[in-house]
């Protein structure tokens, strides 16, 4: 049975709808993260499965238990909120053993699981404190501690890092990563940083507008990108528009007067529409799959992909060659190599860019 | 090119004003405690002597501590009714939307900001016909009227500083909205409400205009002070006046020392 | 059955119903229906015996305008708000000034100092000035004593000046608060700009401090302005037969007179005059400035 499920759940405040229609379902023990950007509606998603807001219409599920109409408190969920919202009047430990009260427990019981979750988080030494002698990071782990503790079937969080800077959000990345595994707890995170979703996720549901355009594991939405949202959203992407021409094996992508060989998975899912022989579609390619070399030189492809063009700017960033490549078209190629590939191409030079055409991705829209 | 500095005669000049009018808000105050203790019946320069004997026929002037009484039992109930309805109104306000939001703020703050002789007037023509006559009844829902904004006003403030999401958290984690409220919400927005009470508590003692409309028999305080200024002077008054100044100084203290305190930060 | 119930209490609209209905009925009952009906009531007539009579007419409301006698007591009070109002603020502004700009330490204390008489009762303050001036008072035994005058000054007590005096002393406080919060606000930086630019004390004060402090300067003038056109009790502990302010008309009218509805129209009128005042008031403190919250920058420099 799943621990989450969404069926046709949707959500308007006014005119505007802000969630349309999401179905989901959220497997026990899951890692998974609504990943968009700002006003994607990742955010009111989580709120709903929260009991924060109420869906305008469809069901929420908890463990196969309609809850659309439950208020928080009734709900076997606990959140780990964007502000932390610890208790300013509390210390430590009484903001951790809040929710336990609520239940009733007996207080010795309470006191033993407020002290294990303290442990488990590093912060057992803070117990006495008051949330404002605490750093921001400190106040994260006591946000965690609270909600955990109450070994709920679902653990919201959202964008709970959003505060912390750099190192300490990494740092806090793994450690949330390595908690959950550990708990087996199911956690749904909420955040617009792709970066973080791709380290942390079992499964990432990219939203965008609404809707959910893709759900999948980190490798795949990077690798292979359904829309064209995702594939630009997610880590940096070359796309090439054009229009597929042919079938099957013999399918090609025409950018630009060029004909472009597929993948084969590309041949196989090409877009059929209208129009037999015109058919529009767009090429996802990353930067790493890209290779550029001097006209001329390079290993000549048996038939692969390639585009001339020209080069505009060269970026040597340490680890990587990156090159920005002006095309015929008017189109612009970034490629990302490593170090030895080639020494500096100057602007001006003129250049080949070629891909293996099973690391291009068509896209469905 | 800067200016040669002019002989400093603004200063002295400033504070000289700045001092009279010190001295013109004080000198009255201290006028009236000093001739308080004045032995004789009669208000005049040089004072003869320090005497206790106007403090003696305060305590033993039966309807002035009547009316003591009454003041105090009205400033309570007031202020019970000011805090009773001023925190939901000010929660609502807060955390709320609705139709008429401006509106009903606009409409509580009406009895502060309208001289006291219009709402005076205007409760002395309606409350007969509620049902309630002028008496000190009356007198008791004119004040917790009109100390609802006091309420509002603080605990509304207080309630923009507070983070919303901590009454969310506290949901989160299993508790009722009762239970919010009375282990969250409050605690955190105590020091505005104990802070409203005072004042509250300042303003009915001190209450005139709408007391004056309101009320039949009893008098309350400052309406008694007000009957016995009427009749002549006594210093009796001044024995009178004396304390008050003495109570209102110790309330400001009070008042200042908590709010300097305040709660934890509201994150 | 329990998860219907629950949707229905959970409802944000029931707890914010159970929140909000209470305030909201006790003021409908207590306030609002109280105003309304001395508007109605301002529109009843009076028969020949006094009587109230359920005719509607605006005789009231013509009366109030045309009658000498309202006419003229409605532009002396005006006058008394005006004299009031600049005297306080003339007061004010050099002691707000002084406590801003020129005391260093006990800031808070001197402040809070000139706080307290606002916490002291209304009566005890009018008092004060009752035993100060009248016949057998200080002032006049003062005066006698150190030979200035013969015998003692009657018009000193129970006079215009009587009235102001003590209406100036109850409400400096009043309208010192926002003057003084304006002065504080204002950023050190801009003096030193306007001293490193040449400027001396007074062209600073005029140029520089004056406009920023206006829109406090304004609320606090507003204080007094509207504070006065209400008060009926100073009037009667320290004015004579001739210095009736309109608000003491008011209460005569609902007492020894007994003419409600003219009372209430003048009521009514004194509301409507109250709110378009403030009104007027907020926009020009809008105009030079002010904002509600009080926070703004000035310069670059937030205040």
């Amino acid at each position: 049975m799943a621990t989450v499920e969404l069926r046709r759940v949707t959500k308007h405040f006014g005119e505007t709808v802000v969630v349309k229609s999401i179905d989901l379902i959220v497997e026990k023990g899951e890692f998974l993260t609504f990943l968009g950007p700002s006003g994607c509606g990742k955010t009111t998603t989580l709120r709903m499965i929260g009991g924060f807001e109420l869906p305008s219409s469809g069901e929420i599920l908890l463990g196969g238990k309609e809850v659309g109409a439950l208020p928080p408190y009734q709900r076997d969920v606990n959140t780990v909120f964007q502000s932390y919202a610890l208790f300013p009047h509390l210390t430590v430990a009484e903001n951790v053993a809040y929710g336990l009260e609520q239940k009733r427990l007996p207080k010795g019981e309470i006191k033993q699981k407020v002290t294990d979750v303290l442990a488990m988080v590093q912060m057992d030494a803070f117990a006495p404190r008051k949330p404002r002698e605490l750093s921001g990071g400190q106040q994260q782990r006591v946000a965690v501690a609270r909600a955990i503790v109450n070994n709920p079937s679902v653990l919201l969080l959202d964008e709970p890092l959003g505060a912390l800077d750099l190192k300490l959000r990494k740092e806090m990345q793994v450690e949330l990563k390595q908690l959950q595994r550990r708990l087996g707890m199911t956690f749904i995170y909420v955040t617009h940083d792709q970066e973080e979703a791709l380290t942390m996720s079992d499964r990432i549901a990219v939203m965008h507008g609404g809707k959910i355009e893709q759900i999948a594991s980190p490798v795949e939405i990077y690798t292979r990108p359904r829309t064209r949202f995702v594939a630009d959203f997610v880590g940096e992407t070359n796309l090439l528009s054009g229009t597929v021409e042919g079938e099957g094996t013999a399918a090609r992508l025409i950018v630009g007067g060029v004909r472009l060989p597929l993948s084969a998975l590309a041949s196989k899912s090409a877009p059929a529409s209208a129009s037999e022989s015109e058919r529009s579609a767009h090429l996802s390619i990353r930067p790493e799959s890209v290779t550029v070399a001097a006209d001329g030189e390079g290993v000549s492809s048996e038939g692969g992909p390639s585009l001339s063009g020209t080069v505009e700017e060269t970026i040597f960033v340490g680890s990587t060659w990156k090159t920005i490549v002006r095309l015929e078209g008017g189109a612009k190629m970034v490629a990302s190599e490593p170090p030895g590939s080639h020494g500096y191409l100057a602007p001006g030079l003129s250049v080949v860019v070629r891909w293996d055409a099973e690391h291009a991705v068509l896209l469905e829209e | 090119m800067k200016q040669r500095p002019a002989p400093d005669v603004l200063t002295p000049l400033l504070w000289a004003v700045a001092i009279a009018v010190f001295v013109f808000l004080y000198l009255p105050l201290l006028v009236v405690i000093i001739y308080s203790f004045n032995p004789d019946a009669v208000n005049s320069f040089p004072m003869r002597g320090v005497s206790l004997r106007w403090y003696r026929v305060m305590l033993a002037d039966e309807a002035l501590m009547h009316a003591l009484g009454i003041s105090v039992a009205i400033a309570i109930g007031g202020t019970t009714i000011g805090v009773l309805l001023g925190v939901p109104a000010a929660l609502a306000l807060a955390r709320h939307e609705f139709p008429g939001k401006k509106l009903l703020e606009r409409v509580v703050l009406l009895p502060l900001t309208l001289p006291g002789i219009v709402t005076g007037v205007a409760m002395m023509s309606l409350f007969p016909h509620l049902g309630v006559p002028l008496s000190l009844k009356a007198v008791l829902i004119g004040h917790g009227t009109f100390l609802i904004a006091i309420t509002l006003t603080q605990v509304y403030a207080r309630l923009k500083r507070l983070d919303p999401s901590i009454e969310e958290a506290s949901a989160d984690l299993g508790a009722p909205p009762l239970t919010t409220f009375f282990r969250i919400i409050l605690p955190n927005i105590r020091s505005a409400v104990v802070g409203s009470a005072l004042l509250s508590f300042t303003l009915s003692l001190d209450e005139i205009p709408v007391t004056f409309f309101l009320i039949a028999g009893d008098n309350t305080l400052p309406i008694e002070i007000w009957t016995m200024m009427r009749r002549g002077i006594s210093p009796e008054v001044n024995a009178i006046s004396t304390l008050i100044i003495a109570l209102s100084i110790g309330l400001i203290v009070i008042s200042s020392t908590l709010q300097g305190r305040g709660e934890g930060a509201g994150r | 059955m329990s998860a219907l119930f629950s949707k229905l209490l959970r409802s944000p609209r029931r707890s914010l119903a159970l929140l909000v209905l209470p305030p909201v009925l006790w003021l409908f009952f207590f306030l609002v229906l109280p105003y309304l009906s001395l508007f109605v009531q301002s529109l009843l007539a009076s028969d020949e015996l006094g009587n109230v009579v359920l005719r509607p007419t605006t005789d009231h409301y013509r009366d109030l305008f045309t009658r000498p006698l309202y006419r003229s007591t409605l532009i002396y009070t005006f006058e008394m708000a005006a004299i009031v109002t600049t005297l306080t603020v003339l007061l004010s502004v050099p002691l707000a000034y002084v406590i801003a700009f020129k005391v260093t330490r006990y800031k808070e204390l001197v402040y809070t100092l000139i706080i307290v008489p606002l916490w002291v009762s209304y009566i005890v303050r009018a008092y004060a000035w009752k035993i100060i001036l009248g016949r057998a008072g200080i002032l006049n035994t003062f005066l006698v004593y150190v030979g200035v005058v013969d015998k003692p000054v009657e018009a000193f007590l129970y006079s215009q000046a009587a009235v102001v005096i003590g209406l100036v002393h109850i409400f400096t406080p009043f309208v010192l608060m926002p003057i003084y919060s304006a002065f504080e606000h204002i950023p050190r930086p801009l003096l030193e700009a306007s001293k490193d630019l040449g400027a001396g004390r007074f062209t600073t004060f005029r140029r520089i401090v004056l406009p920023l402090a206006l829109p406090g300067i304004i609320a606090g003038g507003t204080f007094a302005f509207v504070l006065t056109l209400g008060d009926f009790l100073a009037v009667m502990l320290l004015g004579g037969p001739d210095t009736l302010m309109i608000s003491n008309v008011v209460q005569n009218l609902f007492g020894t007179s007994d003419d409600r509805p003219l009372g209430s129209a003048i009521g009514i009128v004194m509301l409507i005059l109250v709110l378009l005042i403030l009104e007027a008031t907020a926009r020009a403190e809008r105009a030079f400035g002010g904002t509600s919250s009080g926070e703004r920058r000035i310069g670059g420099v937030k205040t």
